[in-house]
């Protein structure tokens, strides 16, 4: 009965959101307020029957009910309890239902905290995101349907792909949905923008704290994605430019630019068209990230062949969001007027710069994820992009957007003499470059030009960075009232930018002075690797609830002394015939040493891989900074202090209603 | 199936609780007038445009221009601010009324119809009852007593009959991964029961697509150990041995199966058919080797998987790769069955392999050859199946052929 329930609710969602996207859009076009009205209960109807269909779907796959094909083909009895929750989101038509819950959690948020915008602008602003729900209900009702049952009902589940059952998987597709779903928000308030023809500073300052929560979620969900791969993977790499990572990549690329973009429009009054063009490609984007990973594409273009109705309705879905509203933008943007006027050398024109290098990199990573595909797709051949060219385009691309990272925030708004920018800069440049002529003397013959050069651009950052905090220390106002005067906002990019140094660094270090070996080792045997010494014990056998494990014991010493005993395994999973590699390893603030198992040589000899990670932690670090950065400017208080100020205000409320 | 409607009906009040409450009741949440908000906005930017004067990120000049700017932007916003004043009074009237009334018609019967179009209401409450199934007859019946009997056997767990049942219906709809864990309960409960060996080893071979190699083997072994008349492990026995080449114990378990049957059953006949072609092969084994070799005509085709199809070809599945006449019949003269991990892999086709002594590969001068990777692991090509094939292929001239599967049977 639950599963029939799950399939009903989900129906019933449908056509209250259908309601939600109608009457709200034609009521706000005609002034009718009781139109406009039915957008807010629409929208929590909505999300209560999606949560009910989502809460069916996972009690049939914590209750074994294989009864539903979805649950059959990605759930066992023996799979533990934590991996039938995420197994909801497991495959595609779960992921479906996870995205349209997370759309529906924002729909309802936004539904609830915009007591204070107008009626109309709020009804066109759910009608949007409703628009997008709907299409996402149709899309799992009539091509992927979780609830499609299976007559008569299997005796035993296909298991969860073992790849996603590891602890960072679990929770890397919620954090990477409510980002992708997050920029949903700054789409749909845009796009009631333009349809109200209200371009006005309530909708620059409303867009604002919505899009850096959701940045702040995507750039955690990319994290836990890179953390996952490092872990399980057993390649010991956490980027690899793979096309389902770039799907994640491109959205976050557009969106860092849209947050900087939205700064501008929202304090200054410039910029307003290009930030409502870069909130449309930020959703198109997650709209494709979604549909790249979880159509089958990538494994394969001629999985759309297979199954036509799906692809088809991708692509039409597809133009008809990105047609649609390019067809809005070029009807409405001309009329929208900028009021903010800059100079050439002004912080406008800087972040425009940094706009237009983060576009271009989106850009590349797009042409390098899709190009190969379509390729494929002619039968033209098949080609491989890879590392190669990424790297070729973002290195000279990073190292600009560092340079102009350190002189933005140090400019002012609107005009600068190039003389009292310079001088303001000169103090930062020769101490980045004291600090990486410092580093040569260290490093002597270990050192190389991208070690040298990614130290400098780092010490470049932190120093600007932290000269423009301590400009914010008034010594008449005292250390706590200065504080206290500088908005929130402010420490947040602080934080984030200096998540960005910490980022750049762990990225060369660990790749310059990373080291490797695969070593077939007998128990007993040993190996040195940088000052390493690892010695392995032996194997035994372990059984996992759902898997069998040769787990491998490998104490790691230095100077004779024990830092760690690593145990790495070798995961057979019977259900799906499939080998798992689980890395062993012991982290460190300055190093990471990493063991994957390999395979079993004979006389109780296995082969191994071991790797020695210098810095490796700062990667994640970084992005981590970045994170509590996006949490902490989103907290702004100055968002907030309209809502207060706002709830005091004259609340318009028209004769007859009351 | 009544808790189901109640809580289906419950939901549905709901959603037009919440459409219709706006339409018809009080609004309260009204929201702030553009006007207002803008205003209200624009005080807030004139205090932080003097705290940044303050702190020195905008020059004293500019601020003034930033100033005369914010002013400016103020006149903009409340300039567009499509917003007259509603006329709620208005639209208290029929229009609210009437959207009330469609949307109170329109919902369930959008909702109702199309959930039992594309739900499953049956399953709700299946028929349980023997006469219900009977008079509902087919496929359907059968699927719903599967259900009924799997519930039951949730319950009732050592129900060794039961598991029995459950697995041959699984059998009967060719859903052999299910229907092996249902005989697996039955070897688990009677462990010394022939034929619950012998089924379970069917189920198990029929999942690595007909192959009783293994695991099916070792299983018929011990169930004729046990019980060396069963004769469904006899008959299984026998065609695990002869698929191994081994002909003599093939032909003697079938033997010891043909002496339980009463002589003129049709079943018999095929034992006996068996029997003789076992024997023959038999003889053929021990003098024919020679003789195959003699003849001496031979093809040799080296067969490859295409890597972008790798991906989708389980390593059990089976493989065929077999020659048929340019010009002549259309059936295969000579046909080898591998699986998907053997590949890639040098097959050689010759007279031992054929399929009826009129068609043999020697009497034709040229072939084609086809390999095709069977995910049903039938002869007749199906959807899905993937294949490659060559062109006329000179028979005997000892060249290698080269066959990549590379293409996919729509």
């Amino acid at each position: 009965m639950i599963p029939e329930l799950g399939h009903y609710a989900l129906i019933l969602a449908l056509c209250i959101t259908l309601v939600q996207v109608v009457l709200p859009i034609i009521g706000a076009a005609r002034g009718d307020v009781r139109w406009m009205s039915v957008a807010r209960p629409a929208a929590v109807g909505q999300f209560v029957f999606v949560a009910v269909a989502y809460a069916c779907l996972t009690y049939a796959f914590i209750t074994d009910d294989f009864s539903v094909a979805y649950v059959a083909q990605n759930s066992n009895s023996a799979l533990p309890l934590i991996y039938r929750i995420s197994g909801v989101w497991g495959a595609h038509e779960g992921s479906l239902l996870l995205w349209t819950l997370i759309l529906s959690t924002w729909t309802l948020a936004v539904a609830v905290f915009s007591r204070t915008l107008t009626l109309a602008f709020v009804a066109r602003v759910l009608g949007i995101m409703g628009f997008i729900s709907v299409g996402f209900l149709l899309f799992m009702l009539l091509t992927s349907d979780p609830f499609s049952r299976l007559l008569p009902a299997a005796l035993e589940g296909q298991d969860l792909n073992p790849l996603l059952q590891d602890p960072g998987l679990a929770i890397h597709p919620p954090m990477l949905y409510m980002g992708y779903v997050g920029f949903s928000v700054a789409f749909s308030f845009a796009m009631a923008a333009l349809l109200g023809g209200q371009l006005d500073s309530a909708w620059a300052r409303w867009s604002r704290p919505w899009t850096t929560v959701a940045w702040t979620f995507l750039t955690l969900g990319i994290t836990l994605g890179s953390w996952w791969a490092y872990n399980e993977l057993g390649w010991g790499g956490w980027w690899f430019w793979d096309p389902v990572e770039n799907a994640s990549f491109m959205p976050w690329l557009v969106g860092t630019a849209l947050i900087h973009s939205l700064s501008v429009t929202e304090k200054r009054g410039a910029f307003k068209t290009w930030t409502v063009l870069l909130a449309l490609f930020a959703f198109a984007l997650s709209l494709l990230g979604t549909f790249l990973v979880r159509s089958g594409v990538l494994t394969s273009v001629h999985a759309f062949a297979t199954d036509p109705a799906r692809g088809m309705y991708v692509l039409i879905f597809l133009g008809i969001v990105v047609g649609g509203s390019l067809i809005l933008y070029a009807w409405r943007a001309p009329r929208v007027r900028s009021t903010g006027d800059f100079k050439l050398l002004s912080r406008e024109t800087l972040l425009l710069c940094n706009n237009i290098i983060l576009v271009v990199a989106a850009a590349s990573v797009l042409l390098g994820t899709l190009y190969p595909l379509i390729l494929d797709a002619l039968n033209l051949g098949k080609i491989s992009v890879g590392p190669p060219y990424f790297s070729a385009i973002f290195i000279p691309l990073m190292v600009i957007l560092l340079i102009l990272l350190g002189i933005g925030p140090a400019a002012r708004w609107k005009q600068n003499s190039g003389r009292w920018l310079f001088g303001r800069l000169l103090t930062s440049a020769v101490l980045s470059v004291l600090i990486a002529a410092g580093a040569l003397l260290v490093l002597r013959e270990r050192s190389s030009i991208m070690v040298l050069l990614s130290i400098l651009l780092a010490a470049w950052v932190v120093v600007t960075t932290v000269i423009n905090l301590y400009g914010r220390y008034s010594p008449e106002l005292g250390l706590s009232r200065s504080i206290r005067r500088t908005p929130r906002g402010f420490f947040g990019m602080t934080m984030a930018h200096l998540g960005v140094a910490v980022f750049t660094l762990g990225v060369a270090f660990s790749g310059a002075f990373s080291t490797e070996q695969d070593v077939g080792l007998a128990p007993g045997q040993s190996y040195d690797l940088s000052g390493y010494q690892f010695r392995f014990e032996g194997v035994k056998q372990v059984p996992g609830p759902n898997y069998i494990a040769s787990q491998a014991s490998v104490q790691v010493l230095r100077e004779g002394q024990l830092i760690s005993t690593l145990s790495p395994q070798k995961r057979i999973y019977p259900v799906r015939q499939m080998a798992m590699t689980e890395a062993a390893v012991d982290v460190g603030m300055f190093r990471d040493l990493y063991v994957a198992l390999g395979e079993d040589l004979g006389n109780g000899h296995w082969s191994f891989r071991l790797y020695y990670k210098p810095f490796v932690r700062w990667i994640w670090g970084g992005a981590l900074f970045m994170v509590m950065g996006g949490i902490l400017a989103a907290s702004d208080r100055r968002y907030r202090l309209a809502v207060r100020r706002e709830a005091t205000a004259n609340r318009y409320l028209p004769e007859g209603v009351s | 199936m009544l808790v189901f409607w109640l809580i289906a009906v419950a939901m549905l009040v709901l959603a037009l609780w919440l459409v219709m409450s706006p339409l018809l009741g009080k609004i309260n949440a009204i929201g702030s007038r553009g006007r207002d908000l803008n205003t209200e906005i624009f005080r807030a930017k004139l205090r932080e445009l003097e705290a940044e004067r303050d702190s020195g990120t905008l020059a004293a000049e500019q601020f003034e221009q930033a100033r005369v700017e914010l002013e400016r932007s103020l006149l903009d916003d409340i300039g567009t601010d499509d917003q007259p004043p509603p006329a709620v009074a208005n639209t208290h009237s029929n229009r609210a009324w009437m959207t009330a009334v469609v949307m109170l018609i329109a919902i369930p019967a959008v909702v109702v119809p199309m959930y039992l179009y594309l739900g499953r209401s049956d399953l709700l409450a299946p028929p349980m009852n023997p006469q219900d199934l009977q008079r509902l007859g087919g496929q359907k019946s059968l699927n719903y007593a599967i259900n009924g009997l799997i519930q039951h056997l949730r319950e009732h767990p050592d129900d060794a009959r039961g598991w029995q049942l459950l697995g041959r219906a699984y059998m009967s709809l060719s859903r052999y991964h299910d229907g092996s864990l249902a005989y697996r309960h039955v070897y688990q409960l009677k462990p010394r029961d022939a034929t619950a060996m012998a089924d379970y080893a069917e189920a198990l071979g029929l999942m690595q697509n007909d192959n009783l190699k293994g695991q099916p083997e070792a299983l018929l072994a011990q169930a004729l150990k046990v019980d060396p008349d069963n004769p469904k492990a006899l008959w299984l026995g026998g065609i695990g041995r002869y698929r191994a080449g081994d002909y003599r114990q093939a032909a003697e378990y079938w033997q010891r199966l043909l002496v339980q049957m009463p002589p003129d059953a049709k079943e018999a006949e095929v034992v006996r058919r068996n029997i003789a072609q076992a024997k023959s092969q038999e003889q053929v084994q021990t003098t024919g080797k020679i003789a195959a070799a003699g003849s001496g005509v031979s093809v040799k085709v080296h067969v490859s998987l295409d890597p972008k199809l790798a991906a989708k070809a389980l390593p059990g599945t089976t493989v065929f790769v077999f020659a048929r006449a340019v010009h002549g019949p259309p059936m295969p003269l000579a046909i080898a069955k591998l699986v998907v991990k053997d590949l890639p892999t040098t097959v050689t086709l010759d007279d031992s392999l054929s399929m009826s002594p009129a068609a043999k590969l020697s009497n034709f001068p040229e072939v084609r050859l086809t390999a095709r990777v069977s995910r049903s692991g039938q002869a007749m090509p199906q959807s899905g199946d993937m294949e490659g094939a060559t062109g006329p292929v000179e028979v005997g001239a000892g060249k290698l052929a080269d066959i990549v599967i590379n293409k996919l049977v729509p």
